[in-house]
Formats: C-alpha cells, sequence, structure tokens
C-alpha cells in the first residue's frame, strides 16, 4: 500500500468512526425523548 | 389526544437504542459487503470513494431526514404505510397517496426476492458448519442447490425450497412479535453479531501473510487498491453514477421503511441524532467492514487482475457466494467456522433489512384493513411467498433479476425522488424543516434547508435520467459523440429503456416450442405491474371505507382524522 492510500484509509475510516462514534455516544447518553420519558 | 391525531397506535419502540439498531439494520445488507466492494474495484478503487463520500452528504443523509420526518408525521397522524404517510403530508392532494403505492410494490417485491437471497446465506451457513465446502466446491454447489443446471427458464429446486421457507417463516414469526418485541429485539441481537463477525473476518483477513498455504499476494494490496486515492473519478459520470447509486441502495433510502419505524416515534421525540447516528453506522459497516473482508481475502489468494474479473459489473456475488468458500478451505480447522461467520453474517445483515420490507406492509394491512398483527403476517408470507416462487422456479429464465431490478433497482429511485419532491414541495420546505428539527438533540446544519431542497432533488433526478439512457458500456463521452455523429444514442441493454425495448435480446418468447427467457421477463413484468394495478386498488379502496368510517371503533373518518 501506498502512502497515499494509507492516508486515505484512515483519514476517511477515523471520520466516519469518529462522526459515528460521536452520534452513538449521544444517542446512549440522551433520554427516549426530551421529555425524558 | 391532539385535534390532528387519529386513534393512536400501540406500537412504540423499546428503546431509542433499539430504534437505531433497527434502522441501521435495515440499510445494512448483503451490498455493504458484496456490492460496495465490487463497485469500488470496478470503478477505480480510491477513485470511487470521493464521489461516494460526497454523494453521502448532498443525497444520503438529506434523503434520511426527509424519510423520518416524513414518516414522523404520518405517525402522528396513525399512519404507518408508506400511502398513508404521504396522504398525511398533503390531505387535500388524493393523488400522493397512489404514489406511494410505489413503496407498497417495492417492500413486496423487494421482501421476495431478498428473502431467497437471505436463504441462500443461511444455507451456505449450514453447509459451511457441516463441512460442505471442504470437498464440494461452491461452482459445483450453487446450481444444485438452486436446481439450476442445463436450464434455461424453470429450476427444479430442492434444497433450496425448504431453506427459503425457514427464512420466510422466520421473517414472519419475528414480524408478528410487533416492532418492539420482534423487530427491534432481532436488531439488538443481530447488529451486534453481525459487527463482531465482520471484525473477525477482518482481522483474519488482513493478517494473511505471503507465505500461508495459497497465498499469492499480500491482502494489504487489495485495501491499497481500494483506497489508493485518485481524483480522476470527479471527472467520469459514469463513476458519480456508480458511486451515488451505491449511496442510495446502501441506506435502504426510496423504500418507505424508514418512514414507517420513524411513525412509531412519539410527536416531541428526536429523530435528527437518531436518522444520523443510524445512517453513520451503516457507512462504518460499509467503509469499514466492507472494504476489509472480501476484496483483501480475494486478492490474497487469488491476486488483484482475478478479483477485477470476478468482480465485473459491480456485482460481488460470485466472489462472495463461489469463491470465497474456496478460500477458506485454505484455513484448516478455521475454516468451517469462518464460512459460517461470513455467511451468518450476511444473514443476519439480510434479515434485518427484509424485516424493514415487511413492517410497512403489516402497518398497511393494519392501519387501513384493521387486521390483527399476526393475520397482516400471515398475508405478509403468504404474499411474500407466491412472489419469491416465481424468483425460485423462474430463476434460470431472468425472474429474480428482473425482480432486483425494477423493484429493487428503478422503483428505489423513483420513490426517493417522490419522497424528496413531496417534502420539500408539497409539504413545503418550511413545514418539513420544522418538521425535522422539532425535537432534535443535534443541530441540523440550517445548509441542509437549501440542500434538501435545491440540491438532492435534481441529484436523484439525475441518477434516474441516468438509468433510463444508460449507454452501451457506460461510456457517455463515446455516446454523445455517436449522437451528434448522427449514429444515434447506444442504449445499454441494462438502462431502464434498453430493458423495455429488449436490446440485445434476439428471438421472441418460443424458440423450438419452449419458453425463452425472454418470455419469462416479459411475465415477471406484467406480474410485478400486476401488483402495481392490484394495489392501487386496494389503497383506492381502503380510503373510500375510510372515508366512511367503515370498519373503524368510533367511526373515525377521513375528516375527522386530519
Amino acid at each position: 500500500m501506498t502512502a497515499g492510500a494509507w492516508a486515505m484509509l484512515l483519514g476517511t475510516w477515523s471520520v466516519v468512526i469518529g462522526v459515528s462514534s460521536y452520534l452513538l455516544w449521544k444517542v446512549l447518553t440522551r433520554p427516549r425523548g426530551p421529555s425524558g420519558e | 389526544m391532539a385535534a390532528g391525531a387519529q386513534e393512536p397506535t400501540q406500537e412504540r419502540w423499546n428503546s431509542r437504542l433499539g430504534l437505531v439498531l433497527a434502522v441501521a439494520g435495515s440499510a445494512v445488507g448483503l451490498g455493504n459487503f458484496l456490492r460496495f466492494p465490487a463497485e469500488a474495484a470496478q470503478n477505480g478503487g480510491g477513485a470511487f470513494l470521493v464521489p461516494y463520500l460526497i454523494s453521502f452528504l448532498v443525497m444520503g443523509i438529506p434523503l434520511l431526514w426527509v424519510e423520518w420526518a416524513i414518516g414522523r408525521h404520518g405517525g402522528i397522524h396513525g399512519r404507518h404505510s408508506t400511502p398513508g404517510v404521504l396522504d398525511a403530508l398533503a390531505p387535500r392532494r388524493p393523488w400522493l397517496k397512489y404514489l406511494g403505492v410505489f413503496g407498497l410494490v417495492i417492500q413486496l417485491a423487494v421482501a421476495a426476492f431478498y428473502c431467497y437471497i437471505e436463504s441462500w446465506a443461511l444455507a451456505y451457513t449450514w453447509h459451511s458448519a457441516i463441512g460442505t465446502f471442504q470437498h464440494t466446491p461452491a461452482t459445483d454447489f450453487f446450481p444444485a442447490y438452486l436446481g439450476i443446471q442445463g436450464a434455461t427458464t424453470m429450476a427444479s429446486p430442492g434444497e433450496s425450497l425448504i431453506f427459503f421457507a425457514i427464512t420466510l417463516g422466520l421473517n414472519v414469526w419475528i414480524l408478528s412479535r410487533g416492532v418492539a418485541g420482534g423487530i427491534e429485539r432481532a436488531a439488538k441481537i443481530g447488529m451486534p453479531l453481525l459487527l463482531f463477525f465482520g471484525v473477525v473476518l477482518a482481522v483474519r483477513g488482513l493478517t494473511l501473510g505471503v507465505g500461508d498455504p495459497g497465498v499469492v499476494a499480500s491482502p494489504l494490496t487489495g485495501l491499497g487498491f481500494v483506497w489508493q486515492p485518485d481524483l480522476s473519478g470527479l471527472g467520469n459520470p459514469t463513476t458519480w453514477l456508480a458511486a451515488a447509486g451505491q449511496v442510495f441502495f446502501t441506506l435502504s433510502v426510496g423504500v418507505g421503511s424508514i418512514a414507517c419505524y420513524a411513525s412509531y416515534v412519539g410527536r416531541d421525540e428526536d429523530i435528527a441524532l437518531n436518522a444520523a447516528s443510524a445512517g453513520w453506522m451503516n457507512e462504518v459497516v460499509e467503509i469499514v467492514l466492507g472494504s476489509a473482508i472480501m476484496i483483501p481475502i480475494g486478492v490474497a489468494y487469488l491476486g488483484l487482475g482475478a478479483v477485477q474479473q470476478a468482480t465485473t459489473g459491480g456485482d460481488g456475488f460470485a466472489l462472495g457466494f463461489l469463491t470465497l468458500p474456496t478460500l477458506f478451505a485454505n484455513w484448516g480447522w478455521f475454516a468451517p467456522l469462518a464460512g459460517v461467520l461470513w455467511f451468518g453474517l450476511l444473514f443476519l445483515a439480510g434479515i434485518t433489512s427484509s424485516l424493514s420490507m415487511g413492517q410497512p406492509l403489516l402497518a398497511f394491512l393494519e392501519d387501513e384493513f384493521r387486521l390483527r398483527r399476526n393475520a397482516s403476517a400471515l398475508v405478509f408470507g403468504g404474499a411474500t411467498a407466491v412472489l419469491g416462487l416465481v424468483c425460485v422456479y423462474f430463476f434460470p429464465g431472468g425472474a429474480f433479476d428482473e425482480f432486483n431490478f425494477w423493484a429493487g433497482t428503478f422503483c428505489l429511485v423513483l420513490f426517493g425522488l417522490v419522497e424528496v419532491f413531496a417534502f420539500a414541495w408539497v409539504f413545503g420546505v418550511d413545514r418539513g424543516w420544522e418538521e425535522l428539527t422539532r425535537g432534535a438533540d443535534i443541530r441540523v446544519p440550517r445548509i441542509f434547508r437549501f440542500v434538501i431542497r435545491w440540491i438532492t432533488p435534481p441529484f436523484i433526478l439525475l441518477i434516474f435520467v441516468a438509468a433510463l439512457v444508460k449507454p452501451e458500456g457506460g461510456d457517455w463521452a463515446a455516446a454523445a459523440g455517436s449522437l451528434g455523429g448522427g449514429g444515434g444514442w447506444p442504449l445499454a441493454g441494462d438502462s431502464v429503456i434498453g430493458k423495455v425495448l429488449h436490446v440485445g435480446v434476439e428471438g421472441g418468447w418460443f424458440a423450438d416450442g419452449a419458453a425463452t427467457p425472454r418470455m419469462v421477463q416479459d411475465v415477471t413484468r406484467l406480474t410485478l405491474s400486476g401488483l402495481f394495478v392490484l394495489l392501487t386498488v386496494l389503497v383506492g379502496w381502503s380510503w373510500q371505507r375510510r372515508g366512511q368510517g367503515v370498519g373503524r371503533s368510533g367511526g373515525v373518518g377521513k375528516g375527522a382524522a386530519r
């Protein structure tokens, strides 16, 4: 694998996993609805 | 109850995580593991990913938000099926509900052929576990399993019928357990298992060494091919269309399933964060696991050229079902387990998707005909079995491919266009934006208000038109040159118009006294058209009953519903 391929892979995977983890964390740490029900 | 509400539905999701997993499960399908890497391999590897990611942001995410918003709005009005949620958007435009029939057709027809593929994955899981592929090449096993050896139009299925019945039965049983007790529970079990299976396979595949038995190249060569940056794809319309099409299909947008799932969310509960979370979860599975299993393992044992050849046409089926089982045989004691993990993963990816096809149909029967859940599940099972058997028996004649093309590809794009048009232009972008952002747990960037109205619809329209007139070999420049030179537009056989006109297909319905594949294809199209007409009539009839308050406790009629 070239350095460019590594950079693209690690960059894209980091963004996708990072954004997904952040959103999932928000889902898990928020109550079911705004009213907390 | 609010004045605009109808009879409240008793169904609700048990937990927010369960809902997100169910929607992600709907999106994660066999395409994440078979179609995505094949499309990437066929469209220049890294050159494919830039248009793919741009398409995800300007079309995928906006469409997800649109479907969630349409669905929750419909749910507030007691509607969960695609005609119902579209009708709830604009009660004074009665024609809109008939466009929702496209959703019903997609859900039923896709459920039929998808349950069949799902049953293959189940059968392969079983046969991997009992070691069938240790002594029988998958290339010999597959035609025997389907009963298609030497057949031109009709199969003689045996074992495949049994697995199809088991798979369909399992779908019906889970659906009969309800939204929370069935679909949500299945997603909570299936999605973590799928991720675990995928990670184990990816780690095993990527750690193959060149000195290992049978390995001819480093698996990193395959990974490197997919990820080699190449901006030339940005100027290639074929790559753009392939990338945009993949984003469309991977997210399960344009089906109506997400709208149905969202219709069981409360009026002021978040949808913006849930939608984004489910969408990005699908991307993790597709971009990370999808690129790290099939292509690297294939390249390690077969070399890059063979893998590119095996994925011709952007279809990873041959590599996934016919080649990988044989390659796993190199893994010694781990071979049966690897087969179970790979095909188990495909089965889990499949069933979480097929359940999302079934639920909107059950909702249609429950909402409009007041059938009980078990009865609705049985009706769904019966209808899916009938259509599925068309795919099973007429597989060699191309019935399966017809279902896939017309319901699983053409109608999907068409209905996606309908949804975004209905949301942004009929319901109105102002009301739509309020619907999307009400109760949101994230701030939706305001730019998406513009994107949903002005970028996403023409983007999908472009994909739709391109599918209609796709040129031979996907070479748009040559086709334009041919047209300019008076040579006409060279339609591809797999373009929509090319399919209708049977471009490249010789002969009629019969040859030497026997039916031809062309006859099977035409009869399949007539069957799907008949299904559309039948469902249109059912929608019209059920709305008429609704207007008269027939079969509704309390006599809630159309006027009261709004």
